[in-house]
């Protein structure tokens, strides 16, 4: 049984060939909704991802954060509307009909015939109206109801191809640059101030090796250890959690996104520590550090020398692996330098760092001492300012022969969100003869020949 | 009364019907082309029009030109204020019959014509005004119960002064809403005025040639009207007359039970106390017929519909005193109620 509408596309009539006119322009309708619907869904979507890659290589890990949040709260938006929209341009034949009259100044007969030819033996005009329509036959052809071939929305698309070329094109020249760095990057050492290391979240990998005087170690396990409380205790809130997940997963997200994640890691990266928290070192407290300081100027947390160190001394068992992966991404990017990791982890104690699971751990003084060029790289690093300008590096012996320069600096890309940047303590000096505290003086009298002055003073 | 003839008017005899008519009327009036054609569309639908405007403008030669076109007989009422109902619809009088007995015999009135000029009509006191109520609404005048059909095609033109209302009588609501339209005539332009002045006072007197022949002028309006009533109409625009009219009525109206489909215009509410009755409705379907006849077309639309809103709708609006405090005027309403109708039509 045919619908009424196929009977009337069937007609060999007048009203049969109207049909027929409008059944094409109803398709030609129906293909640019379809367009318009899979343009503007791809439009959003890739510019959207575009957007996002882009971001990953100029935003912080927090802003990249937001934005994402923020664009995925407009594609929620976006999307829906988007598809109702287009659906809506979706066209029956007698919306067809209502639309072929509205463009062609048809002044609704191509709806009058539809919606009336049922009855159309009532009317002794509708031989009238289908001849009068059929003449106007030209007028809605549907190449001139709708004159595009494609939507709009292509112009949208081709924009968000434009930002999605853009954002591969960055990715692909970051990649290459960090597989010529991958190339080179054997092994790698850093120099931090201790000041600047922070306890790690998810510590992972033992590929890391934390090296400097006893007392350095020993202050540095103690501060690690009240950062970690802190941290514990801050993080007990299940916003605080959900945060520093999001934040994890953002950065997870920005590595892969500009390709960090698939630098292959030093095989061993060793931190040394420039000096011992909150009281300075003597510069030459001991020998090896005085020693080996006029060789190697020390550079505050921000020089590592490639090449196959073999000093290792003490091996932190989780700690480590977070260091490493910042140091290959403060070598990929210039970021701060915060391999660190819980003092527990890390297999620090009270008398200095461990070995994992070995209950016979080296002392940290041994591990420094055992080491002449790593303890010469700790003395007095990035304390003294004679240094800091020193003699340049001298010459490796080692197969890999040059440096890799990274500017370490305290970044909010933390790997606890609520871990705070080095904050100088508060210092309270002893006051000089000549100072006196900042307190109320005593009340005292007024002389009684100034009295009349005062007095006079006062009451004006 | 006048036959239809056998022979139908096409769609394309009415277009130059119509336009014939306009152009013989257009030699004696200047200027006015909206209201002649507004003229010419009620009377095709079988409607009356009130005609208002200021002295001079041409009313009354506007009416006698017309019938002129026509070549239908014409009658003219000055209303005054002494003016009874059996002076318009006639009256029985006292004659002395054949065998010499005296007998009441009906003496029909100016009415039982086929165009009526009421001159002045809100001059005449309501029962003189009522007196043409039956004439107009139902072709027909009853006079001492005995009731005497008026001949079609019947044409009321009733005339209005705005202007030296003291002595005059408003016409009653009931009275409005049986005329179809209610056409304004405005001053004329410069242009139009130097026309007057110039065709009215040189020796050449202008005169109208008559469209149809005196015998069978009759029924061939009748069949032009007829013709109208033959236009093809789709539902929506049938659908969009209805909700316009409905438009008109505020919401707070108690004579309104379904709110549903009502326009939400805040004008209307505020400033209208009784919208338009179903009169207007038909009005405006008659109307938007006759105009797609003129276009051509055996359909009406949407377009019809507001061409004839304006004369169709102004006059059956009810305004009240806030209205008149804020200078509102009924066409100002009729277009926020097309704007909010369109808003509803989606398109």
């Amino acid at each position: 049984m045919a619908s009424p509408v196929q009977r009337l596309i069937n007609r060999e009539d007048g009203l049969g060939r109207i049909a027929g006119q409008l059944l094409r322009v109803k398709r030609r309708l129906n293909l640019i909704a379809a367009q318009q619907l899979v343009f503007s869904t791809l439009g959003w979507l890739i510019g959207a991802a575009g957007i996002l890659v882009i971001a990953a290589f100029f935003l912080s890990t927090t802003h990249f954060l937001e934005l994402g949040v923020a664009l995925a709260a407009v594609l929620v938006a976006a999307l829906p509307v988007t598809f109702i929209r287009s659906l809506r341009h979706f066209a029956s034949l007698d919306r067809t009909a209502a639309i072929a009259d509205q463009r062609a100044e048809l002044n609704w007969r191509l709806s009058t015939l539809l919606t009336m030819a049922q009855d159309e033996s009532k009317y002794s005009l509708w031989p009238f109206l289908v001849e009068d329509t059929l003449a106007r036959a030209e007028d809605f052809e549907p190449r001139r109801i709708e004159k595009r071939r494609v939507p709009r929305s292509v112009y949208g698309f081709a924009a968000a191809c434009l930002i999605a070329s853009l954002a591969g094109l960055m990715t692909w020249s970051a990649r290459r640059h960090q597989q010529a760095l991958r190339k080179v990057l054997k092994s790698l050492t850093l120099q931090v101030d201790p000041s600047e290391i922070a306890p790690s979240d998810n510590p992972s990998g033992d590929s890391a090796e934390l090296e400097g005087d006893p007392d350095t170690l020993r202050s540095l396990a103690d501060r690690l250890d009240a950062a970690n409380r802190n941290n514990r205790g801050a993080g007990r809130s299940a916003f605080n959690q959900l945060s520093r997940k999001a934040q994890n997963l953002a950065s997870n997200l920005q590595d892969r996104l500009t390709g960090r994640d698939a630098l292959d890691t030093p095989e061993k990266v060793k931190i040394r520590l420039a000096q011992a928290l909150g009281d300075k070192p003597p510069p030459d407290e001991n020998g090896a550090e005085g020693s080996d300081s006029s060789e190697q100027p020390p550079h505050r947390g921000s020089r590592p020398s490639a090449g196959a160190d073999n000093g290792s001394s003490s091996s932190s068992p989780s700690g480590s692996g977070r260091a490493q992966e910042q140091a290959n991404n403060d070598t990929a990017s210039p970021r701060g330098a915060r391999p660190a990791n819980s003092p527990s982890a890390n297999g620090f104690d009270s008398n200095g760092p461990r070995g994992p699971g070995s209950g016979d751990a080296p002392k940290a003084g041994q591990q420094a001492g055992s080491d002449e060029e790593a303890s010469g790289h700790t003395a007095g690093g990035g304390s003294d300012p004679e240094h800091l300008m020193g003699p340049p590096d001298a010459p490796s012996h080692k197969t890999e022969n040059f440096e890799i320069m990274i500017d370490a600096r305290l970044s909010d890309r933390s790997p606890i969100a609520s871990a705070q940047p080095y904050l100088p303590p508060k210092v309270k000096t002893s006051l000089n003869p000549y100072q006196h505290p900042d307190e109320p003086l005593d009340r005292g009298t007024v002389p009684a020949a100034d009295r009349d002055t005062v007095r006079r003073v006062f009451e004006r | 009364m006048s036959a239809v003839p056998d022979e139908t008017p096409t769609v394309a005899d009415f277009a130059r019907t119509f336009r014939r008519i306009q152009g013989e009327i257009h030699k004696l009036i200047v200027g006015h082309e909206q209201a002649v054609e507004e003229l010419l569309i009620a009377l095709f639908a079988g409607g009356h029009v009130l005609i208002e405007g200021v002295p001079g403008t041409g009313k009354t030669m506007l009416v006698k030109a017309l019938g002129q076109a026509l070549n239908l007989s014409f009658s003219r009422i000055q209303f005054t204020v002494d003016l009874m109902p059996a002076d318009i619809t006639g009256t029985r009088v006292i004659v002395s019959g054949e065998d010499g007995r005296r007998e009441f015999r009906f003496t029909p009135g100016p009415v039982f014509c086929h165009i009526l000029l009421a001159d002045e009509i809100n001059r005449a006191t309501p029962k003189t005004q009522s007196a043409l109520l039956e004439a107009m609404a139902e072709l027909q005048v009853t006079v001492s119960g005995t009731t005497y059909p008026l001949q079609p095609p019947f044409f009321v033109m009733a005339t209005l002064n705005p202007i030296e209302m003291e002595g005059t009588y408003p016409l009653p609501e009931a009275q409005l809403d049986r005329f179809f339209f209610k056409v304004r005539l405005n001053y004329p332009e410069e242009s139009e005025l130097v026309k007057i002045i110039s065709s009215t006072t040189g020796p050449e007197l202008h005169r109208i040639e008559p469209v149809f022949e005196a015998a069978d002028a009759a029924a061939r309006i009748e069949a032009l009207k007829h013709l109208v009533r033959e236009v093809i109409v789709a539902p929506e625009i049938e659908q969009y007359a209805a909700r316009l009219t409905r438009a008109t009525v505020p919401e707070k109206s108690k004579f309104i039970l379904n709110k549903e489909g009502l326009a939400r215009d805040e004008a209307v509410n505020r400033y209208v106390s009784f919208g338009s009755s179903p009169r207007g409705g038909q009005a405006l379907m008659l109307g938007a017929k006759v105009c797609a006849l003129l276009d051509g077309r055996a359909n009406a639309s949407y377009e019809d519909i507001e061409r004839v809103a304006y004369p169709a709708l102004g006059h059956r609006l009810t305004l009240n005193y806030a209205a008149e405090a804020d200078g509102i005027d009924p066409a100002h309403l009729i277009q926020k109620v097309l704007k909010s109708a369109r808003e509803m039509r989606g398109h």
